[in-house]
Order: structure tokens, then C-alpha cells, then sequence
């Protein structure tokens, strides 16, 4: 054997040995936080798998998209992504993530039997396959002054009466923080009227139902006759400590930041599931991050055992209460039967557990990231421009139907 | 005319004492250590700027999503967009924020290095005070807008409001307050720097043209408009294009006022500028192609717009 090829032959034999410790890369989306939440699980894999060394790093939403788009196109980087829910179709159908309904069956199927119904919904394509799994989840809820509003609203009917009373008695009413006067925001009422964006098969748009028109009609006059405030993301907390508005709508992550963050508002205030519209139904809007595997990984089996290990009951309960330390709320997507294991007083838990099981995330169907634009674009023309709530949701179906032949291919 | 060479050497080659070197070869020989010294930053250029260009001139003619196999679609990037309401309304956007950020700030700017270009304490202190908002940019400047022009009892500006019993305005929360908002912000952080381009040029002005006119009983607004401003045409005409293309490239303000965890561009897409939305179109929808396209008009829109200044300006008028 010439002596460049014995060279080669001796660097690849000892690339390739077995002993040689494994690395698993992992970027987590979100702060600083986030990586601390994931540090149980990689201390426990860890201890069953000594000779796995790991690199977790915060990758900031705003940067989360660009910064796998160049992994990818490198094709070198994390083995393990989190991301928004909108990243596993997206990501996946072009190749960037593994399929793992096709790769990993079992490990879909068990996670299958645990997860948030919504969530799995969300991130499962029309053709079945799944690239990545849920990770963590957020949910709308309302909260109120105990001391401004002593029954909470449960229907839309007691929700403007109750406005009309903050209003008559000087208070402003309501404040709407996430997906404030846009499709996220105008979403459960939707649901709540009994609509939907598309038909359960993602055979066309069904926004500009008379459901739809209903919501959105109701949606609107909380901005253009109770006044709600449109700036793009407006401070609830403060809102309510301040006692300027009674009442808000946003995520669960509030429940931990008004606790330790808002020691004024400590015993005045509450809170409870979104407000039943004709349907009958409290549907709230749910969100969070999938976990999958990118698809250039040169351990993916190593991966997808790592992804396994973060579902099993010791990990999850390891995370959890690791996010309880830190003074943050994690709720596990992947094991809904453990948000139990929150650290929140007993009535907010209930209220939680009961919101997550009426509770949809976006929807799955070819063209949906393409047409958000267009439904926001419905909203605001009516909140806005006083447009009809027909004309603008039609103008919207349009979009969505082209946007599902173009994609849906 | 009579031919003066000999019947002899008619028709003959030419003997030349040695082979004349192509131009190429002898613009090597002759520049070969300038070369040699300047090839580590032209080999940086090229593959850091000359390839990025072609590569994304060549992308604008794709369907490219960032992942997969670039597929050629001719000019259908370009018509797609140019068909867009969205492409129009961040143009638009971006006109009225050009158009106005570069003017006003390019006006102020004077004003104040005419107010404030003197030698003073007090001058010097006020144009550090009027500079100041150039160095402390980028996101401390919009951070305080926001808290200015928010609509709740804390903003400043409707805190004022009520003081003199005026119902709260909407600012950040109404598409028709999104572009002069990004103005004022655009302005208040540009006019200080310009300042100072217009104080450089105001002191390379001879004083004895003023001291001339003066006595040829010429009043301040005859010396201003007769001397000043002629004189600083060069700087006048170098700080409204760069303010121009600064205000068409202008990504921040516009990102971090107006977008949102479900879209960029704000309200009825009233704050998406050009960039911004090349930003979503790439990044948020891996549409790299249209994308790219949208990068290539911005481009050529800048310059025609440097073309036409330097035209109206008659730079190579000026001596």
C-alpha cells in the first residue's frame, strides 16, 4: 500500500471507531432560558450515556429561520433543531428535516398517544408524515382584576356586557396582547363560532363562512366600539396593574411573570378560559416549538434516541421542574397528562388543564404560511377600514384557495 | 502623395529588433508587485462581493427555496412582483420615507450647522447635543420612540395630551401615523450627522467672498442664497444621496416598530418598507428567488435615483 492511502485508510479507520465519543448538536429557539429548560435532559441522557458529549445553544426567534437556512445549505451544524410549529412541514417537505414517521414510526406513535391533539394537528402534513415532534406549548388565556370584575365573562354575550360596564364605570375594558387585531387574535373566535380556515380535508377555504362572517363581525367592534388598544403588542401586565383595563387575553407565559414580576397586583387577579361563542366551544389559540432532526446528521439514530428520552415521564418531570427553578413555566407538548407538574396554584392549574383541551394550534394545510398575510390583511381591513366582514373574508378564501392549489401540488 | 519607401523594403516584414508583448502580459510584468500585494483583498472581493451578486442576479431568475434545486422561471420573479400589492405598498412606504426623511433631515441639517456652526462653548456643546442621537442609534433610538409614541398612559406624547385634556391618540396602532412616525425617527436620528457634513462645507467657504458681498451691500438672505448655497452645492448634493439611499435601505426602524410575532410591515402593512419585505419574502417564506429579483430592482431604483441627482446637481459643473 502506497504510503497516501495508508494514511487515508488509517485517519478513516480511526474517524470511524466505535470508542470515539458521539457529540449531538442542539439549537433551541428562544432566550438564554431555553437552553436551562433542555439542561435536565441532557444531564440524565448523559448519565446514561457517558460517552455522548452535547452542544446546546439559544438560537433568538427573530434569527431562528436564516440561521437553519444556512445549516442547511452548509449542511453542517445542529443535529437537533426546536422551532416554531410552522418549521416542521415547511422545513421538512424540502428535504431539510428527517421524516421521521418514515424513519422513526415507533417513536411518532408513542409520542402520538401522549401529546396535545392541537399541536400534533398542526404539525402533521395532509400526506400523514410527521419531521418533527412537539416540544413545548403556549396557549391563550384571560385574565382579570378580581377586584374590577368580580364574575369573569363565560360568553361572548357577558363579555360585551361586562365591557359595557368597565366602559360606563371609566375603565377600558379589554386588552388583547398576542395576535392583537390579527389572524392569531381573531382565531378562536372563529373557532368559537363554530368556523374554521379550511375544510378538514384542506380541500378549500372555509374562513368566509357565515360562521366566519359572525366572528369576525363580533371580533371588530372589540376594537372599533369597545376601543380595545391596536399598538402592535401592548403591555398587558402593566395594563392591569395599573387598573387602566380590567381584563386581557394572552398566553399562559403571564401566569409566571405577573407572579414574580407584578407584586401590586399580588391576590387581585384571576384567570379563566376564553369566553364560549354560538358554538358553544372556548377554543383557544395554542402555539410553542417541535423538536426534529436535521437531515444532513450524521447520528441520527443518536438524535432520534435523545428525542425518545425527552418524552419518557423522568425527563419531562426533570424539565419541568428545572423551568420552575429557573421562575419559568414550561409546559410540555409531547406529555400533556404532565403539565400537572406546574408549579401554579390549584384553581390557575385547572383552569389551564381544562383551557389545553379546547385549544387548536394553526392549521396543516399546503399554502397556510403563504396565505397568513391575506387573513390578517381580512382582519385589519374590517377593524380598520370598517370593510364588510364577507367581502374581506372572501377576498381572503380567494388567496387561501390559490395558495392551496399552488402548494398543495 | 508620393510613397518615400524604398522599392526594396515595399511589401517586406517588418524587422523588429523583439516581439512586442500582448497588453495583458505586459501589464502584469509591468504591475506584477502592485498585483501581488492587492490579490489577497481582490480574491475577498470576489468571492465575497463580485460571486454574492452574480450568484443572487442568477437566483432573481429562480424558483429557490433556500433547500432545494434552484429551477429557472425567466422574468416571472420580476412580473410576479411588479403585480404585487404588497411590492406596491412597501414601494409607496419607502418613497414617503425617502422623500421625506432625506429632505427634512438634509434642511434641518443646514439649519442647524448655520445656527450652530460657530466656534463657541455653546455651539460646539449644542452640536454634540444634536450628533448625539447618530451615535446612540439603532435600536436605544427606536426603543424610545415606542415609549413615546405609545398609546397607552405612559407614552409621553399622549401623557402630554391629557395634560391639556386631549383624548389619547392611537400612534403605533393606526396605519395612517406609521410613516410620518418613521420620519420623525429617521430624521431625528440623520439631521445631527448632517450637521456636520454642512458645517465642514460652510468653513471651506472663503469668508472673504461674504466680507465682498457685504460691502457690495448685499443683506444675510442675498448671501445665503447667492453665495451659501451655491457654494455648498457638492456637499448639499453628497448628503442627499447618501440620506436617499440610507432612507431606501433603511431595514430597522421599520422592523422593530411595525412587526409583530404573525407578520411584518404593521397594521394594513402601513410600516413595510422595500427591505423589509425582502426580508419576509426570503426568510420568513423562502421565497429567495423573488427575493433576490426584489434586491435586483431595489437596486436598479437607486441608481437611476443616484443617476438623476448627479444629473441635477450638474456636479461636473462644479469646480
Amino acid at each position: 500500500m502506497r504510503p497516501p492511502f495508508a494514511a487515508l485508510t488509517l485517519t478513516a479507520l480511526l474517524t470511524a471507531t466505535p470508542a470515539s465519543a458521539e457529540k449531538l448538536t442542539i439549537w433551541v429557539v428562544g432566550d438564554e432560558t431555553t437552553p436551562k429548560i433542555m439542561q435536565p435532559a441532557v444531564d440524565l441522557y448523559k448519565k446514561d450515556h457517558p460517552n455522548v458529549t452535547f452542544e446546546v445553544r439559544a438560537v433568538p426567534g427573530d434569527q431562528a429561520f436564516t440561521k437553519y437556512l444556512a445549516a442547511l445549505a452548509s449542511r453542517t451544524g445542529p443535529d437537533i433543531i426546536t422551532g416554531y410549529l410552522s418549521y416542521g412541514i415547511e422545513i421538512g417537505k424540502k428535504g431539510g428535516l428527517l421524516n421521521l414517521q418514515e424513519k422513526y414510526p415507533a417513536l411518532v406513535s408513542s409520542v402520538r398517544k401522549t401529546a396535545n391533539k392541537g399541536i400534533l394537528e398542526s404539525i402533521t402534513a395532509t400526506d400523514g408524515n410527521v419531521y418533527a415532534l412537539p416540544y413545548d406549548l403556549t396557549v391563550q388565556l384571560m385574565y382579570y382584576r378580581k377586584d374590577l370584575v368580580p364574575a369573569p365573562p363565560r360568553t361572548w354575550a357577558e363579555l360585551t356586557a361586562t365591557l359595557d360596564k368597565l366602559r360606563a364605570g371609566n375603565n377600558k375594558g379589554l386588552v388583547q396582547q398576542w395576535g392583537n387585531a390579527g389572524w392569531v387574535g381573531f382565531f378562536p373566535y372563529l373557532k368559537q363560532a363554530g368556523g374554521n380556515l379550511y375544510d378538514a380535508k384542506c380541500a378549500q377555504a372555509t374562513i368566509n363562512s357565515p360562521a366566519g362572517v359572525t366572528a369576525l363581525t363580533y371580533y371588530a367592534q372589540l376594537y372599533t366600539k369597545y376601543k380595545g388598544p391596536t399598538d402592535g403588542w401592548p403591555d398587558m401586565e402593566q395594563s392591569l396593574e395599573n387598573g387602566d383595563y380590567a381584563l386581557g387575553m394572552t398566553g399562559n407565559w403571564s401566569l409566571q411573570s405577573i407572579r414574580a414580576g407584578r407584586p401590586k397586583l399580588a391576590g387581585k387577579w384571576g384567570i379563566t378560559m376564553l369566553p364560549k361563542g354560538p358554538a358553544g366551544k372556548s377554543t383557544a389559540f395554542e402555539g410553542g416549538s417541535l423538536i426534529g432532526i436535521m437531515s444532513y446528521t450524521k447520528v441520527p439514530d443518536l438524535a432520534a434516541d435523545f428525542i425518545k428520552q425527552l418524552y419518557s415521564t423522568r425527563t419531562t418531570v426533570a424539565m419541568i421542574k428545572g423551568a420552575n427553578e429557573l421562575g419559568t413555566l414550561w409546559l410540555p407538548a409531547g406529555r400533556q397528562d404532565l403539565v400537572t407538574q406546574v408549579n401554579l396554584p390549584a384553581d390557575q392549574k385547572a383552569v389551564l388543564m381544562r383551557q389545553l383541551s379546547d385549544s387548536d394550534g394553526p392549521p396543516n394545510c399546503p399554502g397556510w404560511e403563504q396565505s397568513g398575510d391575506a387573513v390578517q390583511k381580512a382582519v385589519q381591513q374590517v377593524v380598520f377600514n370598517g370593510a364588510s366582514p364577507k367581502a374581506a373574508l372572501d377576498d381572503a378564501a380567494k388567496t387561501m384557495n390559490a395558495n392551496l392549489s399552488k402548494y398543495g401540488k | 502623395m508620393t510613397n518615400h519607401v524604398p522599392a526594396s523594403l515595399q511589401g517586406a516584414a517588418p524587422t523588429t529588433p523583439y516581439r512586442r508583448a500582448h497588453p495583458v502580459r505586459r501589464f502584469l510584468a509591468q504591475h506584477a508587485p502592485a498585483l501581488g500585494l492587492t490579490l489577497p483583498f481582490l480574491i475577498l472581493f470576489a468571492l465575497f462581493t463580485i460571486w454574492p451578486v452574480l450568484r443572487s442576479l442568477y437566483l432573481s431568475f429562480t424558483d429557490y427555496d433556500a433547500i432545494s434545486t434552484p429551477t429557472l422561471v425567466g422574468t416571472g420573479n420580476y412580473r410576479a412582483l411588479l403585480s404585487d400589492p404588497r411590492f406596491v405598498k412597501a414601494l409607496t412606504n419607502t418613497a414617503a420615507y425617502m422623500v421625506g426623511t432625506s429632505l427634512l433631515s438634509t434642511a434641518l441639517g443646514l439649519l442647524l450647522a448655520l445656527v450652530f456652526g460657530g466656534q463657541r462653548l455653546s455651539d460646539q456643546i449644542m452640536r454634540a447635543c444634536f450628533f448625539l442621537p447618530s451615535v446612540a442609534g439603532g435600536v436605544g433610538l427606536i426603543s424610545v420612540f415606542k415609549w413615546l409614541f405609545s398609546s397607552e398612559d405612559f407614552g409621553l406624547i399622549n401623557t402630554l395630551r391629557q395634560w391639556l385634556s386631549l383624548d389619547p391618540v392611537r400612534f403605533l396602532g393606526a396605519p395612517a401615523y406609521a410613516v410620518p412616525i418613521l420620519i420623525a425617527l429617521g430624521v431625528w436620528g440623520l439631521m445631527g450627522y448632517n450637521m456636520i457634513l454642512f458645517v465642514a462645507g460652510l468653513r471651506s467657504i472663503p469668508g472673504d467672498i461674504y466680507e465682498a458681498a457685504a460691502i457690495d451691500g448685499a443683506n444675510p438672505r442675498q448671501r445665503f442664497w447667492k453665495i451659501t448655497l451655491p457654494l455648498l452645492r457638492p456637499t448639499l448634493l453628497f448628503v442627499l444621496v447618501t440620506s436617499m439611499i440610507g432612507a431606501f435601505q433603511e431595514f430597522f426602524s421599520f422592523y422593530f416598530l411595525f412587526s409583530d410575532t404573525s407578520n411584518v410591515g404593521g397594521i394594513l402593512d402601513s410600516g413595510l418598507s422595500l427591505v423589509v419585505y425582502l426580508y419576509d419574502l426570503g426568510f420568513r417564506h423562502l421565497q429567495m428567488g423573488m427575493a433576490s429579483a426584489l434586491a435586483w430592482i431595489l437596486f436598479l431604483m437607486l441608481f437611476a435615483l443616484t443617476l438623476l441627482n448627479l444629473k441635477l446637481g450638474r456636479i461636473n459643473d462644479i469646480d
